[in-house]
């Protein structure tokens, strides 16, 4: 690094691999100037300059509420919902043989109608930290959890009732019936299917499981491709696990299982690990338990979410371990 | 610092969200969103100080990239990819707008970019960081609205020479050129800054 012993403040602040050191201290491949401050060049004084110019220029954050980005999400997910129907791309099709045209024309027509055949879902989804009630065309209310979506057919809703979900919910179905005969509602959710009359449920669904807890009504939970099935009664509570392939049942108080909705969570007995998984899958945080013995520990005792300083200290004292946050990572310890 | 620094990892993951936004993975394409809609609003902001205006943009680019994913070319960063993305649409609203006179006006005013530093009530410092501050605050109000936004990109976003170049439109040596008079303003209006340096070799 020859070249900066003769390098004036100026000079530090057009090189590129200057800046971003300052900028970014720990990152891979700067560790190169952190040693070469500490050797004591001649042209210290200036990079240290150099360096507070570049600190100086943090710049003002206009403000913006915090629902704003979770609102133009959602209008970016409608208008590429509703997009769907509109054809891709436009075919021009120049003509000079009868037969290639009619073959063409065969093509085209092939195309079109698959194309139409294709379903246009409506698309609903929360990032991570935010909760949000939406309402399915037959008025069924529908309450995402963070980092969650809904998925309807907007052409079929009509005759038959069928969502897709990731991540949590909690559905309000609404009772139809035509020609006095109940209309069937069903959610899938991973390789499971809930299908219900007219009821409401709370569905949490992972990459490797699914639960649901039934509050009112009665549902049919089966597994797709699959004899496993369960008919649920109030209380239930239903847990498929992907791994082993079967559903266990058992009752509990759906207070437990739906208090996200007033943006808390509530833990009775729950280990150590349910717990940041649970709160990884609402804030997407990564959690480091450092102690083994956090592991087995089980805690009981409510989480505000919405105040996540206040939130942090709780859990310290539930834990009765130390909690730091840094950037994406909790470390438990 | 509030900034948040780009890395090489940053990069390189994401490219793997754009290979999977590629193979029409809609979680993928929601995770980008999430990652930089913040400093893209900021940044949008900059141009025009009028949020609901931003956010059809916003939303624009987002739309037209889900669209697209298919034919998807992007030879700079991701990062770099998705500023270029809001800087066009704005410019081009705001043509539409008329509120544009030349966008090829060498160094004209052509646009706006306002840029503030973060209030003096956010930050802790000490006597001369203050005095440093406030003389970078006089500069900034001298600079044009192209030699803000490198600044911007540069030492805030952290985007390179290279990206900045091909999101402004300019050769990197023009690039360097807009730098090199912006660094020049500053050593103009603050007398003694950048010599001080030697200075305190000698007195020592």
């Amino acid at each position: 690094m020859d070249k900066y012993s003769t390098y004036q403040t100026e000079d530090f602040l057009k090189d590129e691999s200057f800046i971003n050191w300052v900028l970014d201290p720990e990152g891979a491949g700067n560790q190169a100037w952190t040693t070469w401050m500490n050797s004591g060049p001649a042209t210290k004084e200036a990079a240290q300059k150099a360096i507070e110019i570049i600190r100086t220029l943090d710049f003002k954050k206009e403000a913006v509420a915090g629902d704003f980005y979770g609102g133009l999400k959602q209008r970016i997910d409608h208008t590429i919902a509703m997009g769907q129907t509109v054809p891709a791309k436009r075919r021009t099709i120049q003509l000079s043989w009868l037969k290639a045209a009619a073959a063409i024309a065969g093509l085209i027509l092939l195309g079109w109608v698959f194309f139409n055949r294709k379903p246009s879902y409506t698309y609903f989804s929360t990032p991570y930290a935010a909760i949000k009630t939406v309402w399915l065309p037959d008025s069924t209310e529908v309450v995402l959890n963070a980092n969650s979506s809904v998925r309807y057919n907007k052409n079929r809703l009509n005759n038959t009732r069928e969502v897709l979900i990731t991540g949590e919910a909690f559905f309000k179905v609404r009772h139809v019936d035509i020609n006095g005969k109940a209309q069937a509602f069903k959610v899938y959710a991973g390789n499971t299917e809930i299908e219900v009359l007219g009821t409401e449920f709370n569905v949490r669904s992972t990459h490797e499981a699914t639960a649901v807890m039934l509050r009112a009504g009665k549902v049919r939970f089966s597994i797709t491709g699959s004899d496993a099935e369960k008919i649920m009664q109030p209380n239930d509570y239903c847990f498929y696990n992907k791994a082993q392939g079967t559903i266990s049942t058992r009752t509990a108080d759906p207070v437990m299982f739906t208090s996200w909705m007033e943006h808390k969570y509530r833990f009775e007995n729950a280990t150590i690990k349910e717990v940041c998984e649970t709160l990884k899958a609402y804030f997407g945080y990564d959690f480091i338990l450092r102690n083994d013995a956090l592991n087995t520990q089980t805690v009981s005792g409510t989480l505000e979410l919405q105040n996540e300083q206040v939130m942090w200290q709780v859990l310290s004292e539930l834990f009765n371990a130390k909690v730091a946050k840094q950037g994406n990572q909790v470390v438990i310890q | 610092m509030t900034r948040t620094p780009f890395d090489s990892h940053t990069a390189q993951e994401d490219r793997s969200l754009i290979i999977q936004i590629r193979s029409d993975d809609y979680a993928a394409f929601t995770l980008l969103y999430n990652k930089y809609i913040r400093q893209l609003t900021q940044y949008g902001l900059k141009f025009i100080p009028d949020l609901p205006a931003v956010e059809d943009c916003l939303h624009d680019v987002f739309v037209w990239l889900w669209t697209n994913r298919h034919k998807l070319q992007i030879h700079s960063s991701v990062k770099s990819y998705l500023f270029k993305s809001v800087r066009t649409t704005i410019l081009h609203l705001l043509q539409k707008q008329q509120r544009l006179q030349s966008l090829n006006a060498d160094d004209g005013p052509g646009y706006r970019f306002e840029l503030e530093l973060t209030p003096e009530s956010l930050v802790e410092q000490n006597e001369s960081q203050r005095q440093l501050r406030q003389q970078i605050e006089n500069v900034l109000q001298k600079l044009t609205a192209k030699q803000k936004e490198v600044i911007y990109l540069r030492y805030y976003e952290g985007l390179n020479f290279e990206d900045i170049a091909r999101n402004m439109n300019l050769s990197v040596k023009a690039c360097y050129k807009l730098m090199g008079r912006a660094i020049a303003t500053l050593k103009e209006s603050i007398p003694g800054v950048l010599s001080i340096g030697i200075l305190l070799m000698y007195c020592r």
